[in-house]
């Protein structure tokens, strides 16, 4: 029996396979055969005497038919396999369709890494700090401040805990208070702006002796206060 | 010759789920977008509101597949309208929402939204803080130069029955057909609450747009 013979007997056993399965058992017998030949041929026995010692080796094609129906009885899974191949495509498409929300997700990882990457506005002579605070499921973090010319200046992003996970827009919420009571709120400098990372920088007057301001944060009547020592950041 | 795995069906169908929900995860978390049930836009919006673990109070669906479905969320200070619709390639997707901070001492808290095709529409939304709160008036004013036909002023009322009790708070949630069809963010809208005697028991205006 040669190996076309061989294959040909174990697809007969095989009436309920589709047609991308029988291509698919009929390369992987093909795949057996090429093995098994291959130090047959290198021993110079003709490439029908290897075919045929093969088809000896590898058994009777009805049992390996039969063996391999067995596999193969269940339409259920045949189903399940086309219709999560629809679903794969559906979240293709929608991924090239919003590609650009993406920037979401990288500025939210560059909020937490290199914030200064995202900030533009930030100026050579701010000192670089790490200050955080938690509010909700967000980190509100003063990574540069400065104090010049009796005003403090802070650069704050804001990220979730989840690296990628959206923010709040916390402009309404956020300000910083110096010793004496002043409230300043913050701005939002120019930059991109985006789900994944807010950014925000506050201007408040400060006195030479005073050594602190705070930071604080109100949202939906849960208030949260860093105090942020000023003796590093001074000019 | 490389000999390429037979997979047996069900072995098929094990790899494409896993791969199918591996891409799911990253496109949802990566792309925000292919989200196949409604819940995954509502915790969305909850995380870009800041209302964690917000509880679902009413839902108000549209009136066909492609109409906004809305629904009403609220926490112990907040409460959040969440609009969404279906979009064949998409899947759902967030319309916009309204966050209304209900943390202050005011009797009553109140906002609203305009939807519909042609703004035909407008959604009233709150929590009666009070207990004697037995009904509430909303009055929408136009400006006096607004192009329209009829009176620049109307009037939706929200009566105690309407009311939706969720554990142990008041919250409403009504969809008003709004006759002139225009854009409602200019007019002056109060929203005043009566007790059952019928006195007022507070006027709020409400923001606009």
């Amino acid at each position: 029996m040669d190996k076309s013979e061989y294959i040909r007997q174990v697809l007969s056993r095989l009436p309920t396979l589709l047609e991308r399965e029988k291509r698919a058992v009929e390369e992987e017998l093909a795949a057996h055969f090429e093995d098994r030949m291959e130090p047959l041929l290198a021993l110079h026995v003709s490439e029908a005497e290897a075919e045929r010692r093969c088809a000896e080796a590898m058994g009777d094609p009805v049992e390996i038919g039969d063996a391999l129906a067995k596999q193969y009885q269940s339409f259920f899974w045949v189903v399940l396999k086309d219709i999560l191949t629809g679903f794969l495509v559906f979240f293709l498409i929608g991924a090239v369709i919003r590609f650009s929300l993406t920037t979401d997700f990288f500025g939210s990882v560059a909020a937490r890494v290199n914030p200064t990457a995202g900030d533009r506005e930030a100026t050579a002579l701010a000192v670089a700090v790490d200050w955080r605070m938690t509010v909700g499921n967000d980190t509100v973090r003063l990574y540069e401040a400065q104090v010049r010319q009796g005003v403090f200046t802070g650069y704050l992003c804001v990220y979730d805990r989840m690296p990628g996970g959206v923010t709040v827009d916390l402009k309404k919420y956020l300000w910083a208070e110096n010793q004496r009571g002043t409230r300043k709120g913050v701005s939002s400098p120019a930059v991109g702006w985006n789900y994944g990372a807010q950014y925000y920088k506050i201007h408040l007057p400060v006195d030479p002796e005073d050594d602190h301001v705070t930071l604080c944060c109100r949202l939906y009547g849960e208030e949260t206060r860093m105090t942020i020592p000023l003796e590093e950041v001074r000019g | 010759m490389r000999k390429k795995r037979l997979y047996t069906r069900r072995q098929a169908a094990l790899r494409r789920l896993v791969l199918t929900v591996i891409v799911a995860i990253c496109v949802n978390h990566v792309c925000m977008t292919g989200f196949l049930i409604p819940w995954q836009v509502r915790r969305l919006q909850q995380e870009r509101y800041g209302i964690q673990n917000a509880e679902v109070i009413e839902k108000l669906y549209g009136k066909d597949w492609s109409a906004e479905w809305m629904y009403l969320m609220a926490g112990e200070d907040a409460m959040l309208l969440s609009r969404m619709d279906w979009f064949p390639l998409l899947g759902w997707n967030s319309n916009g929402s309204n966050v209304l901070d209900c943390s202050g001492e005011a009797p009553f808290h109140v906002d609203w939204s305009q939807v519909g095709d042609g703004a035909k529409e407008i959604i009233f939304f709150g929590r009666a803080e009070k207990e004697d709160i037995r009904e509430i008036e909303f009055l929408l004013e136009l400006p006096e130069n607004a192009e329209i036909q009829g009176s620049p002023a109307w009037t939706g009322r929200l009566t105690a029955d309407q009311f939706i009790e969720k554990g142990g708070k008041r919250y409403f949630l009504v969809r008003m057909d709004w006759p002139h069809k225009v854009w409602a963010g200019k007019c002056t809208m109060t929203a005043t609450a009566y007790d059952g005697s019928g006195m007022v028991v507070e006027e709020l205006e409400l923001n606009r747009w």
